[in-house]
């Protein structure tokens, strides 16, 4: 996409981040670090503070302790949409789409960002206004194509069924540009087929395209597949980070995943 | 390029694509819409007034729509932001003797300030609470007009003069209204397939999602607000030289409910609902006005019981629709489209 | 604003005040267990004054106090029926709706009833016929009419019987468990359908109730109406979802109203023109500056979101 790879290495540094809700810690101490066109895996049980993490990225939670930095820039105060005006784009874990709206709409809201109009230019639109949704109307258009959802372009998105509504919260996510995207459990519920699907869209993105990426899923086997690196956490902490084969044997992590009550549920629940 | 059905018929471009009427069908509607609305004065005759209510109350639903129907936010003052255009509009031609011209937008522009104001607080005060904080602002503003300008009374407004013509007849005022309408209408329709209008329907829809994806909330929420409300202005100017008295009765709660009633009857989200909505809820009322007093005297037996029938089919109309067809008028027409974009299959 | 002021505002205000919590209270019951914020309640208060007034006043040649008590029955009855009937006719098939959809049928109701009052009473101020000897009593050295006490100890007892119905009768606890956790309590067993209805019927009486009282003392008119939106504004204080908060919410109301409402209105100025009838306004400016500085109140409960 557009915005290329930034030439620093590290796009994404989070240092010793803490954060608090009322006595519970959802994360703690927590660091991590994303190099650019890397894809990194975070897994962990159910409550470990996997999109908790997530939320303090893009400034949904501000934590208590903690610095973050995005290419090289100060972002721990930011607000969330100063953090999406830098193109970190994201998508939810129980999709967060516009559902009254179709699915081009909700597409070209991701472009939002890039937008520039002026409220007159908007209301008058002829001219500025209507070239300039035309101009991103086409970016739209080549992210539908990307995603082989043709088909849908009008359908409202309330409608349509899960598998279709996680790719188009995808392509929302795409419609920013982002220089780092942050996916939620984006395989979550799905079918095998639209598991392929997923994850095929995100190695071309990270192939193709260099998009650095944060990834939470449950499904191990993608996760082992994808990433270049994961980071396992259990109750906010992080309990082991490296390489998929040697996260796959690391006793902690077998520990947090089969050693206790919410491991097991989660598994059973995760199938 | 198909003369009614859209099926089988290819857009080759994405401005035709994004057009709002994309079938010549519907473009010969409306511009016959437009041409009955053009010859209005000759094809209803004294009837007329009838026309130059709904303009006035169509423009400031087509405000209520901005912050109800785009971007979500209940609001139950939006007379009050009427009020404020109106008085703005009185203060401007009767106090500092200024024309019209320089009063319809600087009604325009104090309801958008005021409406800044009021909107600021619905970051942080949602749904239910806002509906309540408004709710609150409508009955201040109320007060004050009571207790500052009008009393209980009302307080008279020049006659108008558009730069030395003076609009002095229910056709020239038509004139005058249908532009400003038709004006309001395209602007706000326009709004709503742009950044603005995006950015609204995300907040309406999920808000939270929308911050992660770049909306400042507090910028579109206090923006949805302000527009509103300075649509209400203009609305409240108009009325005020129309009318050529306010008072605190023409601002009053049950015309904020008023408001909300023409939303939902004509649909929430939709382009053509205020209008339909101010259409049908004025001409009701002034059906009603007229037949009440006709009732009562044939059936002296309902007597007084006559007062209150307009309140009472108001509410039993509102339940029914919510009840069965939430959608409102406008998406019976949507239904009626669909029906002719689809002639002649069923389905 | 001399000491005097205030402790006559104080007495006076508690006693208006039990009658908005006990308002409120019906209110805060309906909003806990259906999430249903009713418009229309001011005019279920308005019902009751006039239900009342037109029955004790049909059943004049009956001694008084008798007569007060059929049409006080009569009224409770009605009124429980009206709210099972909205319930059933109105709420059920609006189950799962928008709020939005949801608060504006509550002001069509309001418009319905009002307008059906408007039609049968015809809006002019009526008053119970003579039940309360019209004397002055002094409590805390402070002049009351006698008709105010009797109001505030009803509604300070209403208020005690109503705690305890949620406390101890399973009804009451069933309402309670919906209130928490609807799903839950409804795969527990509790009927969430009847759990509505009871509310809607709960609301409607205690409504009632506080019409009879306010009408009491001040006789009915439109402007009762106003009431069902004070006692908003005291459960917006005390906190949307908190019963005792809506009890302290109402408190506050009526003795905010009485003292600051009743001084502004006699002797601040705007512009040179005198602030009359400043007091019914003290509560709106209330709902304001309470959802300014605290939106969910003094008792309610903070709404974190989860992603």
């Amino acid at each position: 996409m557009g915005a290329g790879v930034p030439l620093v290495d590290v796009v994404l540094d989070v240092r010793h981040v803490t954060l608090r809700f009322a006595g519970l810690v959802a994360v703690s101490d927590l660091s991590l670090s994303v190099r650019a066109g890397e894809l990194l895996g975070i897994i962990g049980p159910n409550g470990a503070g996997k999109t908790s993490v997530l939320n303090c990225i893009n400034g949904f939670y501000r934590p208590q302790a903690g610095r973050i930095r995005f290419l090289d820039r100060d972002v721990t105060r930011l607000l969330p949409h100063t953090r999406a005006a830098l193109c970190i784009a994201r998508t939810f874990q129980n999709i967060a789409l516009y559902p009254h709206m179709t699915v081009l709409q909700n597409i070209l809201s991701g472009r939002l960002v890039h937008m520039r109009s002026s409220l007159m230019g908007c209301g008058v639109y002829w001219g500025f206004g209507q070239r300039e949704v035309l101009r991103h109307r086409e970016r739209v258009e080549e992210i539908v194509d990307f995603l082989e959802i043709e088909a849908y372009r009008d359908a409202r998105v309330g409608e349509l069924p899960y598998g279709i509504q996680k790719k188009v919260e995808l392509g929302r996510a795409l419609a920013m540009e982002p220089r780092l995207l942050l996916l939620d459990e984006p395989m979550a519920g799905m079918t095998v087929d639209e598991k392929l699907d997923m994850a095929r869209y995100i190695l071309e993105l990270r192939e193709v395209r260099g998009l650095p990426m944060v990834l939470i899923e449950h499904d191990m086997g993608v996760v082992m597949d994808l990433c270049d690196r994961i980071l396992a956490m259990d109750y906010g902490r992080k309990i082991a980070e490296g390489p998929p084969e040697e996260i796959q044997n690391h006793p902690d992590v077998i520990r947090a995943y089969l050693g206790e009550e919410h491991g097991l549920a989660e598994e059973v629940a995760g199938r | 390029m198909a003369y009614a059905r859209p099926c089988g018929d290819f857009k080759t471009s994405y401005a035709q694509d994004m057009a709002l009427l994309d079938v010549r069908l519907y473009r010969a509607g409306f511009l016959l819409l437009l041409a009955g609305l053009l010859a209005a004065p000759w094809l209803l005759g004294r009837w007329l007034f009838l026309l130059n209510d709904i303009a006035i109350f169509a423009i400031g639903a087509t405000g209520l729509s901005l912050v109800m129907g785009f971007a979500g936010q209940i609001s139950l003052g939006h007379a009050a932001f009427m009020a404020v255009g109106a008085y703005t509009s009185w203060f401007v031609t009767s106090e500092l003797r200024w024309p019209f011209v320089v009063a319809l937008p600087a009604s325009a522009l104090v309801a958008f300030a005021v409406g800044a104001v009021v909107g600021l607080p619905s970051l942080r005060i949602k749904g239910l609470y806002l509906a309540i904080a408004t709710l609150a602002f409508q009955f201040l503003v109320e007060y004050l007009i009571v207790q500052t300008v009008s009393g209980m009374g009302g307080t008279p407004v020049p006659p108008m003069d558009l730069l030395g013509v003076p609009v002095d007849t229910e056709v020239r005022f038509y004139y005058l209204a249908l532009a400003v309408w038709v004006g309001g209408a395209v602007f706000a329709t326009n709004l709503t397939r742009t950044r603005v209008g995006l950015a609204l329907m995300a907040v309406r829809d999920r808000d939270y999602a929308a911050q992660v994806l770049g909306v400042n909330l507090l910028y579109y929420k206090t923006l949805a607000f302000a527009l509103g409300a300075a649509y209400a202005g203009v609305a409240g100017s108009l009325f005020a030289h129309y009318n050529r008295v306010i008072g605190a009765e023409h601002f009053s709660l049950a015309q904020s409910i008023d408001y909300v009633a023409m939303l939902v009857i004509g649909g929430l989200g939709s382009v053509w609902g205020p209008h339909l909505g101010a259409a049908f809820v004025r001409t009701l009322t002034q059906a009603l006005k007229i037949a009440a007093p006709l009732l009562a005297a044939s059936v002296p037996m309902l007597g007084r019981a006559t007062t209150s029938v307009r309140e009472v089919v108001f509410g039993a109309i509102l339940i029914a629709l919510l009840i069965w067809e939430p959608g409102g008028l406008a998406t019976l027409l949507r239904k009626l489209k669909r029906y002719v974009d689809l002639w002649p299959f069923p389905h | 604003m001399t000491p005097q002021f205030v402790l006559e505002g104080t007495v006076v205000g508690l006693a208006v005040g039990s009658i908005y919590a006990l308002i409120a209270v019906g209110f805060a019951v309906l909003y806990k267990s259906t999430k249903i914020l009713n418009l229309a309640h001011g005019e279920l208060v308005l019902f009751g004054g006039y239900l009342a007034i037109a029955l004790t006043t049909a059943a004049g040649h009956l001694p008084a106090p008798l007569a007060f008590g059929l049409g006080v029955a009569g009224t409770l009855v009605a009124a429980a029926a009206l709210g099972f009937g909205v319930e059933r006719a109105v709420m059920r098939p609006l189950f799962g709706q928008p709020l939005l959809s949801v608060i504006i049928v509550t002001l069509a109701l309001g418009y319905v009833i009002r307008g059906v009052m408007v039609g049968i009473w015809s809006g002019e101020t009526r008053t119970f016929p003579l039940v309360v000897p019209p004397v002055v009593v002094r409590v805390a050295s402070v002049p009351v009419p006698l008709v105010g006490v009797w109001s505030a100890a009803a509604a300070a007892a209403l208020l005690v019987l109503f705690s305890l119905f949620f406390r101890y009768t399973r009804w009451g606890v069933a309402m309670r468990a919906a209130a928490n956790e609807q799903l839950t309590a409804s795969a527990l067993g509790v009927s969430l359908r009847r759990v509505f209805a009871y509310a809607w019927a709960f609301a409607a009486i205690a409504g009632a109730v506080g019409g009879i009282l306010l009408g009491l003392w001040l006789g009915v008119n439109f402007a009762l109406a106003a009431v069902g939106l004070k006692a908003l504004a005291a459960l917006i204080l005390g906190g949307l979802d908190s019963i005792p908060g809506a009890i302290v919410g109402g408190l506050v109301v009526g003795v905010l109203e009485t003292i600051v409402g009743g001084y502004i209105d006699a002797h601040v100025r705007l512009f040179g023109h005198p602030l009359h009838g400043f007091k019914e306004v003290t509560a709106y400016l209330v709902i304001l500056l309470v959802l300014m500085v605290r939106p969910y109140g003094l008792f309610g409960t903070e709404h974190i979101e989860r992603l």
